[in-house]
């Protein structure tokens, strides 16, 4: 027991080595500052359109809707961001994960090492995860530094703590969502078709929330949990139950096995 | 564990669709061993060196390194064994010293001191905090045999290591994997398509050709087979074999008008075959004393002409 967790500390410090110098960990981090910077541009028009008009954010006859500009609102707006945003950008990050070691062609090194492929594969999948929800803290806290900056009315600790309780979820939800990206990517040693997967599900997800299935569809429940799918298409979204977030965790689960086993015991030519 | 085999592969067979790559081969490979595994390319040396490192698994046959069969859970076996395998790739946003680091943590290795000696050993000192991205060929290849040697392996399997480097780089890899055989004991597997560079370095060779060990030989059979030969061009090829064969000397005809002498008393005295035929009456036009080298032994060996596509695509 002790060996396998010193090999995936080790596994884990190597993963987190690769990514401090990755250009991909600032560009998500740029991608998910730039979504609160939106949400807060969004809260700043809400506050005062006349303002924003004078100042030319918006036109001249714009019709702004969304309702007011307050923590609750603001918090409304971050979910819908995160859950949309978070599927591309979580999924990204697992395709690139994975992916990375097939278009350096450095997986050939981590086949025939006293660390097992199994525990690189799942150094990967926390690291990803890891990485996830980091980003998410990164959107709790800009989202409150905006918010405090705005002066937003409506806040409170329990406002707050319910905002941060569902991005929490909507992460891990997504992230758990995404691992399976991470598996096309090393079954297609590519990063293109992993990412034309991401599309794909998010395609199949609208198609399936209109004929009034989202609720079975797993890549559509972080949307549904947040509230994002009801903002986003205008109609009451059917409730989540056990069954939804079972499908989530076992997309997960199957992912998490798949990938290992197919590190484990597919040829790697 | 106490075999004496630091390599023994069975019955290796490996079918990618109808593309048969290798076909029943078997290796015993001794402890100190350095063997030279030649073939051109598409022979099927890759697919065996992968199949040694459990990066394939075989259709047929089972590979063992120091006794412990190749299998997935088997993962202690590669404590003692180092590999590159084609030309050796790294993180390129990482600097040389970072990959050289994960490659430690990777193999568990508790010396953290182990990277710099590495470093040191390898000559990339003015190289270790460069980005591997931008790293010469000769150094990439340097850091790809750092990464292999790190923790100072009994077994080392190196797929063409002199791809792409220069002839300096070319001597100093050479140097350096006979300096761990014979200082260190290492073990050392090299696939190559240069038969040159294998016979200046192995103790012993393989020949593969359409996936099928088709020869073994140590290096001193090598060196007799560089042969030395006269070739005698000549008009009236029938009479001069003729008079040759009343000398005793046997002679094949090569091409048209070209005879060609291996026996070593014609080799020391060229000058009495010259004399024998103008006696005779039928001068050579030429006459030339050459050194078979070896890649036309190892053309001849495995039955091919260059330019051939040697893929094996038997059914």
């Amino acid at each position: 027991m002790n060996i396998i967790t010193n090999e995936l500390v080790s596994a884990l410090r190597v993963e987190y080595l690769k990514i401090r110098r990755s250009k991909t960990l600032w560009l998500t981090i740029l991608a998910f500052a730039v979504l609160t910077f939106i949400g807060g541009l969004f809260m700043f028009i809400l506050k005062d359109p006349a303002r924003a008009r004078q100042l030319g954010l918006i036109g001249a006859k714009a019709q702004i809707f969304g309702g007011t500009a307050d923590w609750p609102n603001f918090f409304n707006l971050m979910f819908l961001l995160v859950s949309v945003g978070g599927l591309i950008i979580f999924g990204f990050i697992f395709v690139w994960i994975f992916g990375r070691e097939y278009s350096d062609k450095t997986y050939y090194d981590m086949l025939a090492l006293p660390t097992s492929r199994v525990t690189i594969v799942t150094a990967k999948i926390i690291t990803a995860a890891y990485w996830s929800m980091a980003l998410i803290l990164l959107v709790f806290v800009l989202s409150l530094g905006i918010g405090l900056v705005l002066q937003l009315p409506g806040g409170s600790a329990s406002v707050i703590r319910h905002g941060l309780t569902l991005l929490l979820g909507t992460g891990a939800l997504t992230a758990v969502i995404c691992i399976p990206f991470g598996f096309v990517a090393s079954f297609t040693r590519s990063y293109l078709p992993a990412v034309g997967g991401i599309f794909l599900v998010m395609v199949l997800g609208q198609i399936i929330s209109q004929i009034g299935y989202g609720q079975y569809f797993p890549w559509n429940i972080p949307m549904m949990y947040s509230g994002a799918a009801q903002a986003l298409s205008g109609k009451t979204a059917p409730p989540l139950g056990f069954v939804s977030y079972s499908l989530v965790i076992l997309v997960g689960v199957i992912a998490i096995v798949v990938t290992g086993v197919w590190w484990r015991y597919a040829d790697q030519t | 564990m106490g075999t004496s085999l630091a390599i023994e592969a069975s019955g290796l067979t490996k079918r990618f669709g109808d593309v048969l790559a290798v076909k029943d081969l078997s290796l015993n490979i001794r402890r100190g061993e350095i063997y030279g595994f030649l073939g051109l390319n598409g022979a099927g040396k890759t697919t065996t060196i992968r199949m040694l490192l459990g990066m394939i698994r075989p259709s047929a046959g089972a590979v063992s390194l120091f006794g412990t069969k190749v299998q997935p859970g088997h993962g202690r076996i590669w404590q003692q064994v180092g590999y590159m395998v084609e030309t050796p790739h790294a993180y390129p946003d990482l600097t040389v010293r970072e990959n050289l680091e994960i490659f430690r943590r990777l193999r568990q290795l508790k010396d953290a001191g182990s990277v710099e000696n590495m470093i040191g050993q390898m000559g990339l000192a003015p190289y270790a905090n460069r980005r591997a991205g931008i790293l010469s060929l000769g150094n990439a290849q340097r850091l790809g045999l750092a990464k292999a040697l790190i923790h100072h392996p009994d077994l080392l399997l190196l797929d063409e290591p002199a791809n792409g480097l220069d002839p300096a780089g070319i001597v100093e890899v050479r140097n350096l994997l006979l300096s761990l055989a014979q200082n260190d004991g290492v073990t050392i597997f090299i696939s190559s398509h240069i038969l040159s560079e294998v016979a200046r370095l192995a103790t012993r060779i393989g020949v593969v050709h359409h996936g099928q060990l088709v020869k073994e030989l140590t290096a001193a059979e090598l060196a007799e087979a560089e042969q030395q030969r006269l070739l005698v061009d000549i008009r009236d090829i029938a009479a001069a074999q003729a008079v040759l064969t009343k000398a005793g000397i046997t002679a094949r005809l090569e091409g048209k008008n070209t005879l060609v002498i291996t026996e070593k008393s014609a080799m020391q005295h060229p000058e009495k075959i010259a004399t024998l035929l103008v006696e005779a009456g039928c001068p050579p036009s030429r006459l030339v004393s050459e050194k078979k080298d070896l890649e036309t032994y190892f053309l001849e060996l495995v039955g091919t002409k260059e330019g051939t596509n040697n893929e094996y695509n038997n059914k």
